[in-house]
């Protein structure tokens, strides 16, 4: 008698925590979400010869910083890429940053990775340079993450709030997935 | 049995052909970063040049490097809420009978551009483009600033993932 009560209690309580488990939200290591496009390669080449050597140092070093972090690849600057990165002053648009992109059944066909200096010329290099991530992160795929993530819809925000420059857990996840 | 087998693989090549060139079509994306987050009407109008009720009467679009939709609008009545201006001293209070305002389109989903023929509230920043000029703006955060008119009040769509704004306004919130 009492084996079948303990036994009811354990249903009962597995019963319990599959429904509490399901209100539970998916663990922010996993919040990224997808443009639904990639290159046909992890081998990725971006053309930075029309971005200002003001803004280079830090588009650059965020560039490599998806090669370092995640398993894109290369991620250096070539003449031939079609991905190209420029600053471009859109004056206060509302955004720091912009990507967009052509697609052709789920693969990249180009991209263009800006920065608004309207704004960025206020930031400092790391603060730049989280801008530039955020934006090459769209090119190769990714859309926006959570708060803690620098895909998050306001990159310098992230990096006001917690001081990061460089991808996260969240969006290294996320281009795994994706490469 | 042979012929049979050839059709049918020149049946699935066919369909595969068909399927990447014919039924996939190039799409356009974009997406960014935003400078600055909005928790608040507040915090919106602070960073705001003017706040004003408008009619969409013309659109068109500007593909540079970052697309730009410009609208051009006549403001039905300009609202001067507490804390207008606050962020940028840039405060106006009276517009004239056109303006224009420009909007970076994120994608339809998460934020659709104003429309030709329909009314709005909006949070305006002086686009500086010209100086001088007091009629040329910016919406306010992107995709933050425009609530849609309806019956009872106006109504935003949906935020970009970070803004915690209320989703319907009435005037009363602004005065």
């Amino acid at each position: 008698m009492k084996h079948r009560r303990r036994a009811k209690l354990v249903s009962a309580g597995a019963v319990v925590a599959l429904v509490l488990a399901s209100f539970i939200p998916a663990s922010a290591a996993s919040a990224y979400t997808k443009t639904g496009c990639k290159w046909s390669s992890s081998t990725v080449r971006w053309n930075g010869e029309n971005i200002g050597s003001a803004w280079s140092p830090s588009a650059v070093s965020a560039a490599l910083s998806w090669a370092n972090y995640s398993d894109v690849n290369g991620m250096t600057t070539t003449s031939s890429a079609v991905m190209y990165g420029y600053e471009d002053n859109a004056g206060p648009s509302g955004y720091a940053g912009r990507t967009t992109w052509t697609c052709l059944g789920g693969a990249y066909l180009g991209a263009n990775v800006t920065i608004n200096p309207y704004y960025a010329n206020s930031y400092n290099t790391a603060k730049r340079r989280a801008v530039w991530v955020h934006e090459f992160g769209h090119a190769l795929g990714l859309d926006h993450g959570p708060s803690n993530a620098l895909m998050n819809t306001c990159a310098p925000c992230v990096y006001e709030n917690y001081g990061y420059y460089f991808p996260r857990p969240d969006d290294v996840a996320g281009m795994n997935s994706i490469y | 049995m042979k012929t049979r087998r050839g059709l049918l693989a020149a049946l699935i090549t066919t369909l595969a052909v068909a399927g990447v060139a014919g039924c996939s079509s190039i799409t356009t994306g974009s997406s960014g970063s935003r400078a600055e987050l909005f928790d608040s009407v507040q915090s919106l109008t602070a960073a705001s040049s003017a706040v004003a009720i408008v009619d969409v009467v013309d659109q068109y679009s500007v593909d540079e490097s970052t697309p730009i939709t410009v609208s051009t609008v006549r403001p039905v009545e300009v609202l001067t809420p507490e804390r207008l201006g606050e962020a940028s001293k840039t405060a106006i209070d009276a517009l004239p009978k056109e303006v224009v305002v420009r909007q970076v389109p994120v994608s339809l989903e998460k934020s659709p551009v104003m429309r030709v023929g329909a009314r709005y509230l909006v949070f305006l920043t002086l686009s500086g483009k010209d100086d001088a000029a007091q009629n040329d703006f910016y919406v306010t955060g992107g995709s933050a600033g425009v609530y849609e008119a309806r019956d009872d009040g106006f109504v935003h769509g949906p935020f970009e993932e970070g803004d915690t704004l209320p989703e319907t306004l009435s005037m009363e919130d602004l005065r």
